[in-house]
């Protein structure tokens, strides 16, 4: 896959634990809504139907306001492989905001642990335009930073 | 932040990287780097002719990478680097999200393995 440097971003992450595991972490509603967002926001819905074409739709609760994220998964190996975008909702009605696809791939390392790898690909211009309109860079980006401090808590 | 940033400049990404992908223009935001110039300073080491360099400031002004300013007969050009900063700034914050994501993913995975220790 040959990345645009501008516009798509890869992070690769071994995790301390099988990767059945993580995949049941992206692919569960019950799991999702634990991590997916950085506290104080809140998933408040999320229903996955894990096929291809099948609903990827995440409601936030950032501040207050509702943020509707609804796409389609594109690819699912189980415990492998999730592609999923906002660019259709479901049945490839097209979204007339598209703004990522996502890439989540999930291999053995060994050992129990997986080889996490997300590959996010966007739009340019349009892309920036929609997530300023969304409201979402200054919220998330604090957010970002206070969580990761959260999530280090967690961590045994 | 980010945000209040780019509203103010609303900085189009495609005229960015189109006015960044030639030589000269590069090294005129490169000379500019070091404070405003007038035209007849930013054109004299290119060696170009005064229409050419005034079609690459054109460029670099349409991207809004530079300013210019007439000052009395002559064109003062100031770089705007909070411009250059945009396309960068954007893709880094889309990588902050990802990357705090990850962390809360193997934070509660690990939550999950303390519960309930299971077999790869």
């Amino acid at each position: 896959m040959i990345l645009d440097p501008e516009t798509d971003l890869i992070l690769t992450r071994e995790i301390a634990a099988p990767r059945a595991l993580i995949y049941t972490c992206w692919t569960t509603p019950e799991h999702l809504v634990h991590w997916f967002v950085p506290k104080p926001h809140r998933v408040i819905a999320c229903e996955l139907d894990v096929r291809p074409g099948g609903k990827c739709n995440t409601t936030f609760d950032v501040e207050g306001n509702v943020h509707q994220n609804n796409g389609v998964y594109l690819e699912v190996v189980p415990n492998e492989k999730l592609v999923y975008t906002d660019t259709y909702t479901e049945g490839w009605k097209p979204n007339p905001e598209p703004f990522m696809t996502a890439i989540l791939t999930f291999e053995d390392a060994g050992e129990g642990r997986t080889r996490y790898t997300a590959v996010v690909r966007h739009r340019s211009k349009e892309s920036a335009d929609n997530h300023r309109q969304m409201g979402f860079h200054d919220g998330w980006g604090t957010a970002a930073s206070q969580l990761e401090a959260y999530a280090q808590g967690l961590l045994p | 932040m980010l945000l209040s940033h780019m509203a103010n400049h609303d900085p189009d990404l495609s005229l960015i990287f189109q006015a960044l992908s030639d030589p000269t223009r590069r090294a005129m935001l490169a000379a500019l780097g070091k404070g405003a110039l007038p035209v007849s300073a930013l054109a004299r080491p290119t060696g170009l002719s005064l229409p050419t360099v005034l079609r690459h400031l054109e460029v670099l002004e349409a991207a809004a990478l530079i300013s210019t300013t007439k000052s009395g007969r002559s064109r003062l050009c100031a770089a705007r680097p909070e411009t250059l900063s945009a396309p960068a700034d954007w893709l880094a914050a889309q990588r902050v999200l990802w990357e705090a994501r990850a962390d809360r993913l193997e934070a509660y995975v690990a939550t999950l393995m303390q519960e309930k220790p299971r077999d790869s």
